[in-house]
C-alpha cells in the first residue's frame, strides 16, 4: 500500500491536476483502508473552502487604510515634483 | 484616454489593493505594490498609448509587480531548501511514511465553516505561516494560474516537489487550526 506521506503529496496534485489512472487507484484504493488519511482529506477541503471565503470576503470588504493613502499620495507627489525639474 | 495622474489614486487605489491583496493575502504588502505600481505608471506615462484603457494598463503593471514580489521572496527563503519544513515531515510521520499520532475527525463539515471559531482560526494559522508558505498556499488556491507557473514564481524545480511541499504547509496548517481550534474548543 501506498504511504499515507506519499498520499498526502497525491492529494494536492489531486486538487489541481488530473491523476494518472495508476496514481488514481492507488490514491482510492489508499483512501478506502486508511481512516487517518480520509480524515485529513476532509480536513485540507474545509481548509481550502474556508481560505476562498475568507479571500472573497477579503477581496469585497478591503481598501487601503488612510495610513497607507497619505503615505502613497506623498510618494506620488515627490515622484511628480522630481520628474517635473528633470524635464525642467 | 489619459487621466490626471493625481486623480489615479482616488480612481483605482481601492480596486489595484483589494487584487493585490487577494493574490498575497498581505495588507502591508498589498499597500507596497500599490504604491510601487503607480510610482511605475507615473514614470512610463508618456509610453502610455492608450491601446487599453488606463486601469487595464495600471493593473497589467500591478501584476508583473506581484510576480516580481514573488521571485524576490522565494530567492531569499528558497522554499526546497526550508529545513523547518522538511523536519515537520519527521514530525508527521514515521520511517515508513505512515502517520505518527492519529488525525482527529473534525466533525460535521458544514457545522465547522459555520463556527466563527474555526474561520478565525483558519484566518489566525494563515497568518503566521512564514512568507513564502503562505504564498505557495494561497497560489494553490487560485485555479487561474498553473501548476508550472507556481513552480517558476517560486522557485521549485519540478512539480513533484511542488506537491510534496505544498502537503508540507498544508500539514503546518492543518495542525495549527488543530492546536488553536479543535483541541481547545474539546477541553
Amino acid at each position: 500500500m501506498r504511504s499515507c506521506k506519499k498520499t498526502s503529496a497525491l492529494l494536492c496534485k489531486a486538487s489541481r491536476s488530473q491523476l494518472s489512472i495508476g496514481e488514481w487507484l492507488g490514491l482510492k484504493s489508499h483512501l478506502l483502508l486508511c481512516q487517518l488519511c480520509r480524515t485529513q482529506k476532509h480536513h485540507y477541503q474545509l481548509i481550502s473552502e474556508a481560505t476562498k471565503i475568507i479571500l472573497s470576503d477579503r477581496h469585497l470588504i478591503s481598501h487601503l487604510s488612510s495610513m497607507a493613502r497619505n503615505r502613497i499620495q506623498a510618494a506620488l507627489k515627490a515622484e511628480s515634483t522630481k520628474s517635473a525639474h528633470r524635464n525642467n | 484616454m489619459k487621466t490626471d495622474p493625481e486623480t489615479w489614486l482616488d480612481h483605482y487605489g481601492d480596486s489595484l489593493y483589494r487584487y493585490a491583496l487577494l493574490k498575497t493575502s498581505n495588507s502591508s504588502i498589498a499597500e507596497d505594490l500599490v504604491q510601487d505600481t503607480l510610482l511605475a505608471a507615473l514614470k512610463g506615462h508618456a509610453s502610455f498609448k492608450g491601446q487599453s484603457s488606463e486601469k487595464t494598463w495600471i493593473i497589467g503593471i500591478l501584476k508583473h509587480k506581484i510576480i516580481d514580489h514573488y521571485r524576490k521572496s522565494s530567492r531569499e527563503q528558497p522554499l526546497e531548501q526550508d529545513e523547518n519544513l522538511t523536519r515537520y515531515d519527521e514530525i508527521l510521520f514515521d520511517e515508513k511514511g505512515h502517520w505518527r499520532n492519529p488525525v482527529q475527525s473534525w466533525g460535521n463539515p458544514s457545522q465547522a465553516i459555520d463556527n466563527m471559531g474555526f474561520m478565525q482560526a483558519v484566518k489566525d494559522c494563515l497568518e503566521t505561516l512564514p512568507g513564502p508558505q503562505a504564498e505557495l498556499f494561497m497560489l494553490s488556491e487560485f485555479q487561474d494560474i498553473d501548476n508550472e507557473s507556481i513552480c517558476k514564481l517560486l522557485d521549485i524545480s519540478s512539480t513533484n516537489n511542488l506537491w510534496v511541499i505544498l502537503s508540507r504547509v498544508r500539514s503546518r496548517l492543518r495542525e495549527c487550526i488543530d492546536l488553536n481550534w479543535f483541541k481547545p474548543a474539546r477541553g
